[in-house]
């Protein structure tokens, strides 16, 4: 009853599951409309499809990437309650509750936690060479290498968000709650702990050539190192960065008002 | 110019949370881009990277409704170029006089939130009725109006904080401007920080949970 198009069509519709985001029931329009087409097939006739619409429209939030693997189990429900006649009602709306949070906290924690910010510290250390290239050695750049630069952060990020979206809906379609096994993969500790440990070493790289771009001497890079620890600490006790920013530019003020005092 | 950045840091700001997802809303993409069209990409590179390490934790999780970092970067951008031979230091005047301003549009995507929510009980109203094809035109018009909603308010905002910035920095004694130099340049080390705990403390919640065995 289902093809591959309707299913790669449920992955496109994703893409607008927050556009009615609200307080009271979250992405519950969005998730309509991702299933709006297939449930219509799935109904006999006008009252069971928007009985299936109501359905759906009841609370719902997900981390917007790992909607595909919920949504590719409720189509393999509705298809079944369509061909056994039997009613999963219930099924459905405990699998829309109880898996929403388990996989938010993946998605959070590897695409927003890890990935995001890998793929953008990746961006951060190009820059800051091409600064050094261009400052210090004077190599010239143009416009298009800049656009490459982001071009390589967007297609950076975006495969394995793609990859979800997709792989996501057919997965969950042909095996079911199986799928979470392989989503478990995604949430490996032990693979977390190296990708942040490679994004430590990483961004001591990046701190190193951004301070020969900024071409300081020994004594101000000791004493940079010295304030990167302060803004180390002071983040650690979840000082906010705007905090951050008004304290270092009144103090930085008062320094300078005292050197010219004295 | 500044029709034209509004409608382009519009567009963008809908992918942080109304459209997509891809992240070019992050300020490490959308500066450049704004940049870009300002004559002057390498600057937007610089002030986006600078923006996208001070902001890495800042997503939208939840209920919770952070500062919108496109329309902020949007607003930097846009006033830091209507002043030609600028100086880092009137790039961090107006990071300073445009972060409290970013605040108001919080309110107002809350208020746009809560008037989803009007339109989610207007969608369950059309399903009583047997009407499906409001479902769409419900989307259809939430997404216009969080685009409308944010280009009104950069189109507002960007003269008026452009007449703010001009007004107060020209009068400000050298002392000052000195200081607002040298923490621009505080700025990325401040970045670099805020980057180093979010890999610290995730690395170290990660290898805690390892070690337990909490796999889950």
């Amino acid at each position: 009853m289902i093809q591959n198009r309707d299913l790669f069509y449920i992955g496109l519709r994703s893409f607008l599951l927050q556009a009615v985001w609200n307080f009271e029931r979250m992405q519950n329009v969005g998730f309509v409309f991702i299933l709006k087409p297939l449930l219509k097939k799935f109904t006999n006739d006008k009252e069971g499809y928007f009985n299936a619409l109501k359905r759906h429209l009841e609370f719902f939030n997900v981390q917007p990437y790992m909607v595909s693997i919920i949504a590719g189990l409720v189509v393999a429900y509705e298809e079944r309650m369509k061909i056994e006649g039997v009613d999963f009602t219930k099924e459905i709306r405990t699998l829309k509750s109880t898996m929403a949070g388990p996989l938010s906290a993946i998605g959070d924690s590897f695409f927003w936690g890890t990935w995001r910010p890998f793929s953008a510290l990746i961006i951060i250390l190009l820059f800051y060479l091409t600064q050094y290239r261009h400052f210090i050695l004077g190599a010239y750049y143009s416009n298009e290498y800049y656009f490459l630069i982001l071009l390589l952060f967007i297609v950076c990020y975006n495969i394995p968000h793609l990859y979800m979206r997709f792989w996501g809906v057919f997965k969950a379609y042909h095996i079911g709650t199986k799928v979470i096994t392989y989503v478990r993969r995604w949430h490996d500790f032990k693979v977390y702990t190296r990708i942040h440990l490679l994004a430590l070493i990483l961004l001591a790289a990046g701190f190193f050539v951004f301070m020969i771009v900024q071409n300081f001497n020994i004594s101000t890079i000791f004493a940079l190192v010295g304030l990167e620890i302060v803004f180390i600490i002071a983040n650690y006790y979840k000082v906010s960065v705007v905090k951050l920013i008004y304290i270092t530019t009144v103090i930085v003020f008062l320094l300078v008002l005292l050197r010219i005092i004295a | 110019m500044f029709l034209i950045i509004s409608i382009v840091g519009a567009l963008l700001s809908l992918d942080a949370t109304v459209v997509g997802n891809f992240m070019i809303s992050r300020p490490i993409v959308a500066a450049p881009i704004i940049g870009w069209i300002l004559g002057d990409i390498n600057t937007g590179f610089a002030i986006g990277i600078i923006f996208e390490m001070l902001w890495v934790n800042l997503i939208y999780v939840g209920a919770m409704v952070p500062i919108n970092l496109t329309i902020f970067t949007t607003l930097v951008l846009g006033v830091n170029y209507t002043v030609p031979h600028r100086g880092d230091a009137f790039t961090m005047f107006v990071i300073l006089i445009a972060l409290p301003i970013v605040y108001l549009f919080k309110h107002i995507e809350i208020l746009v939130r809560t008037w989803n929510s009007r339109m989610a009980r207007k969608v369950d109203d059309c399903i009583n009725n047997h009407k499906s094809a409001c479902i769409t035109f419900v989307m259809a018009y939430s997404i216009t109006f969080f685009f409308l909603a944010s280009f009104v308010y950069l189109i507002i905002v960007l003269p008026v904080t452009e007449q703010i910035a001009k007004v107060l920095y020209f009068q400000l004694p050298l002392t000052f401007i000195k200081a607002l130099e040298a923490s621009y340049s505080i700025l990325p080390i401040i970045g670099f920080a805020a980057m180093f705990n979010h890999f610290f403390q995730r690395s170290l919640k990660h290898h805690k949970a390892a070690h337990n065995g909490q796999q889950h």
